[in-house]
């Protein structure tokens, strides 16, 4: 492995694996903002969040594979799904749980995850199936780095949702509302704010932003069960580094460990990638208690 | 208790003595034993932890090396890989200090991944598709393949395990990890050095981990680090919720079940799978254990959140409810107090508290500037103003809960202006919250214990086994307790948790907190806020009670004016973090700056007959929570 990175130009290793860690980076940067997400309003971690990511890209296989639809009728078809999955797993799951132990909040999530694995080996089994890449064509090039296509398409999707939810948090009612919420719940209901369809709210966004990720990376990975398993840990570490309550904190934890990841995989070891992504990011935790970004509520007392 | 069950499933009648059976019950006790360090470190200590299949696997492979690779005796092996994964553990509890919630989970998961990763890389004899080979431990007499005798084997290990943990969970250390999980705040302010305490829960964890990665290679024979991966950490976490968060005999009852049932679960399964395919239905219904663990863990938490060790609970005292125990209420003990007050008595000699030039900011606010203040042995001192003066920053200075940016804060001539928080009990400084801190979900007997913390002398050692020494501490300990419970009137409240008590009650606990650890300085917060003329009246009682018998001296940060002025001898007056006035009540009542400072609300500094009877529309300031 080592031989063949001499051969080439230094420059172009360098180059070949920043574009391909922010891609895959752009993948981690949307599941973890759905974290993100889902912390500001319920502070709850959805550790499911990978699993119903990876059902919903399900879904879309479904339409196309069995009911033979067009690929953006796959897509919406999925993204309806990932919303409705994610709103009832508030009704139906974390809402009565509000009052118990955090543990117990985080251990109903873990068990939805497993067991969503579980029905899709069930329904699709456990071998891989691939996925269509929604575009299709030679890979752009910069120099000797390759672009294909569907990286591009990962990267530029990644930063319109972020620009898209920034401006929805920034500019609209309904994001500051949500924004309000995080904050203070009991001043935002005062305010006249219905909490409680806004928590529904912000868990089917957040499915649906890893459903778009699932779909994403799916071509790549091919699509099976535990497809998410790998990507979820990761996005759930991009959070934590960018701190877990801030958003542009998730967009830049996951381009970072994008990029970490592929750089330790390229001039490291293949076979020790996840385990110096973790140790930069908890040596990163050890300085930073709250990530990079983050910020810590403290507590009155 | 849950811990007889392995021993006892081989009593039931139509259980087939055989391999199969016993190579369950193994793996069954061996899992029991994760499952009771995991409660420890997560149930008890509340650390969560998804990455106790990377100790799994470290206690595996170093037992594997030795004992194979090195030729020792298992035995000895087991305590290599004790040892050496408790010290794992102890590195792993280092970063986690900083860390608490998701953040811990994430390092956690991390070292989970990340264990399996390094083992294969560094390419332990592998021995090819089937991983690492151990030679099984065995007794003589049996053959290797028997799992009789590892079952022997184990069943002792089992009971030491639980033993030890079960001391643990009865004396200081099991407290403290309890305190830790319910408010790190309180705890602290009880002495409680929260670093040590997640260190040696991590450790105790880890290298009971360790045993069971030991006992786990040699029932199996071989490993490979695939094995141990994320699905496994969840498992060791499903064992204990259902178990029951912070029982050691759910954590029994959680590895039976999780052993048994995917047995189960897997047959049923097979049978369905070949009935539907004869039936003409292809149906796969691999790995079944996905959605069994998924369900398993949904309808536990929701429906059965005390766990298995909950529900047995319940079904005990519905059946065979306990007499209600008839708690003895001794009248305050006279012997105590003079012994108390013989101890404070000698303390007179020292200086009191001295504040000197404490400076707060915090950003661009100045919370509290230049004040300086005296509080003599034995004194009632006030310390009032209006909202968002400062008085309670200055207390959580004194706490050592923020650190001032100038100043000098001095105790019986010592400076604790840097001292750790959890110093302050042991200098004899103790402290009530304005929101109460208490430890909600424990007994008010639990509580009280645990404000003993600096003062109970056992080691660890003597915890994990429970010496005579220990066990007389702990009679000893419950002893003052139910002194200072009697002496605050609420002996009846011994076993009741806090969080089921009137408010009121719930403030004498954390008085009575405050005082189980024989402090010379008690620090109190607000404590009249919430109660009525008649309990105010009674506070004020109080405080001059604990003051005259225990010679203990008294800071109070307060709004309620009447209750100040009649209780302190003197006081300080803040302002915008600025010291005001000093001196008695009746100097600081009538000093033009307070009164200003208080505009509008000057009625409630006279506290006169004819000044009450004159002003009908005098009403008591309500506290005002800042």
């Amino acid at each position: 492995m080592m031989s063949i990175v001499a051969q080439i130009d230094p420059l172009v290793t360098f180059g070949q694996s920043l574009v391909n860690g922010l891609a895959f980076g752009s993948i981690y940067a949307l599941v973890a903002l759905g974290l993100v997400l889902i912390f500001k309003s319920s502070d709850i971690v959805n550790f499911a969040n990978g699993e119903m990511a990876m059902f919903s890209t399900f879904i879309a296989f479904a339409f196309l594979d069995a009911l033979k639809m067009p690929y953006w009728v796959a897509f919406l078809g999925a993204l309806v799904f990932a919303g409705l999955l994610g709103a009832s797993t508030e009704l139906v799951l974390i809402r009565p749980l509000r009052k118990a132990s955090p543990l117990s909040q985080v251990l109903v999530t873990i068990g939805l995850g497993t067991l969503l694995t579980g029905i899709a080996g069930w329904v699709w089994t456990f071998e891989g199936k691939p996925f269509p890449d929604p575009i299709t064509g030679p890979p752009a090039r910069l120099g000797s780095i390759i672009i294909k296509q569907g990286d591009l398409l990962r990267i530029g999707v990644a930063i319109l949702i972020a620009g898209l939810l920034y401006v929805f948090f920034r500019y609209t009612m309904i994001g500051i509302a949500l924004r309000g919420m995080a904050q203070n719940t009991i001043a935002a209901r005062l305010m006249g704010v219905n909490t409680e369809r806004m928590t529904t709210l912000t868990w089917a966004l957040s499915t649906m932003l890893g459903a778009i990720a699932g779909m994403l990376i799916a071509p790549n990975t091919f699509l099976e069960p535990l497809m998410m398993a790998d990507v979820a840990v990761k996005a759930f570490a991009a959070a934590v580094l960018g701190g877990f309550t801030s958003m542009p904190g998730a967009v830049l934890g996951g381009l970072a460990l994008g990029v970490i990841d592929n750089m330790v995989g390229t001039y490291l070891s293949q076979e020790l990638r996840s385990t110096f992504a973790f140790a930069v990011i908890i040596g990163v935790l050890v300085i930073k208690p709250n990530g990079l970004l983050g910020t810590r509520v403290k507590k009155k007392v | 208790m849950a811990i007889f069950a392995p021993f006892l499933m081989t009593l039931i009648p139509g259980f087939e003595a055989n391999n199969y059976t016993y190579s369950i019950l193994n793996f069954a006790m061996i899992y029991s034993i994760v499952g009771i360090g995991l409660s420890l470190l997560t149930g008890y200590a509340g650390q969560i932890s998804l990455g106790h299949s990377g100790l799994m696997a470290i206690g595996a492979y170093t037992a594997a090396q030795t004992s194979t690779g090195f030729g020792m005796p298992f035995f000895v092996s087991l305590l290599f890989a004790m040892v050496f994964t408790g010290f794992i553990g102890f590195l792993l509890a280092l970063p986690a200090l900083r860390l608490s919630g998701p953040y811990l989970a994430v390092a956690t998961v991390g070292f989970g991944v990340a264990v399996p990763q390094i083992i294969k890389y560094l390419n332990f004899r592998t021995d090819g598709i089937e991983g690492l080979k151990i030679d099984k431990p065995n007794l003589p007499g049996f053959s290797p393949e028997a799992d009789l005798a590892r079952y022997y084997m184990i069943l002792p290990i089992v009971a030491i395990v639980f033993f030890v943990a079960t001391n643990l969970t009865r004396t200081k250390v099991g407290r403290a990890f309890l305190a830790i999980r319910e408010t790190e705040i309180a705890a602290q302010a009880m002495g409680v050095g929260l670093a040590r305490y997640k260190v040696i829960a991590f450790t105790i964890s880890a290298a009971m981990t360790g045993i069971a990665g030991a006992l786990y290679v040699g029932q199996i024979g071989r490993i490979s680090s695939e094995e141990f991966n994320l699905l496994q950490s969840i498992l060791f976490l499903v064992i204990i919720a259902i178990g029951g968060l912070n029982t050691l005999g759910g954590a029994v009852a959680g590895a039976l079940l999780m052993t048994i049932l995917p047995e189960f679960v897997n047959r049923l399964s097979n049978f369905l799978q070949e009935s539907l395919n004869n039936a003409g239905i292809n149906v796969q219904l691999k790995n079944p254990q996905y959605i069994l663990y998924g369900l398993l863990i949904i309808l536990f938490v929701m429906f059965l959140p005390e766990g298995l060790a909950g529900a047995w609970q319940r079904i005990l005292n519905r059946f065979w409810p306990a007499p209600p125990e008839v708690v003895v209420t001794t009248t305050a003990d006279h012997s105590l107090q003079e012994q108390i007050r013989v101890e404070n008595s000698e303390q007179q000699a020292k200086p009191g508290l001295e504040i000197n030039h404490l400076t707060m900011r915090f950003g661009g606010i100045t919370a509290v500037s230049d004040f300086s203040m005296t509080l003599k042995p034995g004194e009632i001192v006030g310390l009032i103003g209006p909202n968002g003066a400062g008085k309670t920053t200055v207390f959580n200075c004194l706490s050592s809960f923020y650190r001032p940016n100038e100043g000098q804060l001095l105790w019986e001539g010592l400076d604790i202006t840097h001292q750790p928080a959890q110093d302050k009990l042991k200098v004899g400084i103790a402290r009530t919250f304005q929101n109460l801190e208490l430890f909600k979900n424990l007994s008010v007997m639990d509580n009280l214990l645990i404000g003993q913390h600096p003062r109970l002398k056992q080691s660890l050692w003597s915890s994990m086994l429970l010496t005579p020494a220990t066990h007389r501490e702990e009679k000893l300990a419950r002893q003052r307790a139910r002194e200072i419970l009697a002496f605050l009137e609420i002996s009846d409240t011994e076993k009741m948790r806090p969080g089921s008590l009137p408010f009121g009650k719930q403030k004498r606990v954390e008085l009575a907190r405050a005082l189980v650890s024989r402090p010379r300085l008690i620090l109190l917060d607000e404590p009249a806020a919430g109660a009525n003329n008649r309990e105010t009246a009674d506070l004020a009682k109080l405080i001059r009670r604990i003051r005259d018998e225990f010679g203990i001296a008294v800071l109070l940060v307060e709004h309620d004016m009447s209750f100040v002025m009649n209780l302190c001898e003197r006081l300080y007056v803040l302002d915008f973090g600025k010291k005001i006035a000093e001196g008695t009540p009746d100097k600081v009542q009538s000093d033009p700056a307070v009164i200003e400072a208080y505009l509008g609300e000057r009625e409630e500094l006279v506290d006169t007959e004819e000044e009450r009877n004159t002003n009908e529309a005098t009403t008591k300031s309500a506290p005002e929570r800042t």
